[in-house]
């Protein structure tokens, strides 16, 4: 996992919305996919700035 | 069955306590420090997550009780660490006592984890006893070095994302995996079985502590991280992503001088929120979360256990963010 491609691939599509460079080959099909997924459900959740909880509490 | 189980896991500890023969004060800091940082009101998460594990692999988890109250007490030893380290979590027990008794509270339950294993039952050449402790040890010496590396990197101007979830592996991802690696071993699980679920905890490490530096990160209310400069995910992010002017804004936000507390006001913080928003910050978190949840999923879909026993496991990072 490329961790500082996925950023500029992310931060480039939240900049250009309807531009993204998703087509980048820096990452692959699956991260691409779920880049999208993430993006359009946030389109659609609104702007939550918080990450839910998951069960059993959190370890960290 | 979580009620007998945390009666169980709690009669482990008063027998450790008792036998340890531990002052009346050690014994109250101890039961007062229990469970006190659970959100969810929810007891003696890490054994539990210890249990699951156990019970995943062999279909029982009494065989993991010891390792799972071991791992109860080394955890509570590392959050108090930690919360000393960071000056934070001003409410809990160990805050509100003097720095000196908090540090012995914390060395008295590391070491109590060690009692607890020794509960385990006798087998040849103490294998199990041996096994855990190594186990254990390799956490307490891995999330030490990332705790060391998370101070170090607060005095730091540059931090990569590369460095960031590295730390992030060792602080935080050391501690679920070796509680996931103990119940997957003291259920009998095969080598190869272990290090599947070892990497499960790690990935699940991984993801509390994105999902903890994003919900932080604009709580300037109880939260101090940006200004302690607390190389958080939104912020290794926005200073690695961020050029020019935004880059500037940001850079400007860091370097308040001064009572930093004062300085950064409203203003301040409305600029932030908008940064992190705008530039994709929280995005980034949530899909560094699903890539990490969707890792996790692989793993226990893949386990050679049967699909009933998954089931636990699989409702633990099934929920979607």
């Amino acid at each position: 996992m490329n961790y500082n491609d996925i950023a500029k691939i992310v931060h480039d599509s939240v900049k250009n919305a309807h531009n993204n460079s998703l087509a980048s080959t820096q990452i692959n099909s699956h991260e691409a996919t779920v880049i999208k997924k993430v993006l359009s459900d946030f389109e659609v959740s609104g702007e939550d700035i918080t990450l839910g909880t998951i069960p059993l509490h959190f370890w960290g | 069955m979580k009620l007998q189980l945390d009666q169980a896991i709690t009669a482990g500890i008063n027998k450790i306590l008792t036998s340890a023969q531990l002052s009346s004060e050690m014994i109250a800091m101890i039961n007062s420090s229990l469970n006190a940082d659970s959100e969810t009101g929810e007891l003696f998460q890490w054994a539990h997550l210890t249990l699951m594990n156990c019970e995943c692999v062999s279909g029982v988890f009494e065989d993991a009780l010891p390792g799972a109250i071991a791992m109860e007490l080394s955890a509570l030893a590392i959050d108090i660490f930690d919360d000393i380290q960071d000056q934070d979590h001003d409410d809990l027990p160990w805050r509100q006592i003097p720095t000196a008794h908090a540090l012995n509270l914390a060395s008295c339950l590391s070491m109590l984890s060690y009692e607890a294993i020794s509960m385990l039952p006798d087998d040849r050449d103490s294998r199990l006893y041996r096994e855990i402790g190594q186990i254990l040890s390799h956490m307490w010496i891995t999330c030490s070095d990332g705790q060391l590396q998370d101070a170090l990197f607060d005095t730091r101007e540059q931090v990569t994302l590369d460095q960031y979830f590295e730390l992030v592996k060792h602080k935080s991802g050391s501690l679920t995996a070796c509680a996931c690696k103990i119940g997957a071993t003291l259920g009998g699980g095969s080598e190869s079985l272990v290090l599947q679920l070892n990497q499960f905890g790690t990935y699940l490490g991984i993801m509390s502590q994105i999902r903890n530096d994003i919900n932080d990160f604009l709580d300037f209310d109880k939260k101090k991280d940006f200004v302690n400069h607390k190389k958080t995910l939104p912020y290794v992010y926005l200073l690695n992503i961020l050029k020019g002017k935004q880059a500037k804004q940001f850079k400007e936000l860091t370097q308040l001088k001064g009572n930093v507390l004062e300085r950064f006001g409203k203003e301040e913080q409305g600029n932030l929120q908008q940064l992190t928003l705008d530039e994709g910050a929280v995005h980034y978190g949530r899909v560094m979360y699903e890539l990490f949840r969707q890792k996790s999923m692989e793993i226990i879909q893949a386990i050679s256990v049967p699909e009933k026993r998954k089931e636990k496991m699989i409702k633990l990072v099934k929920e979607n963010i």
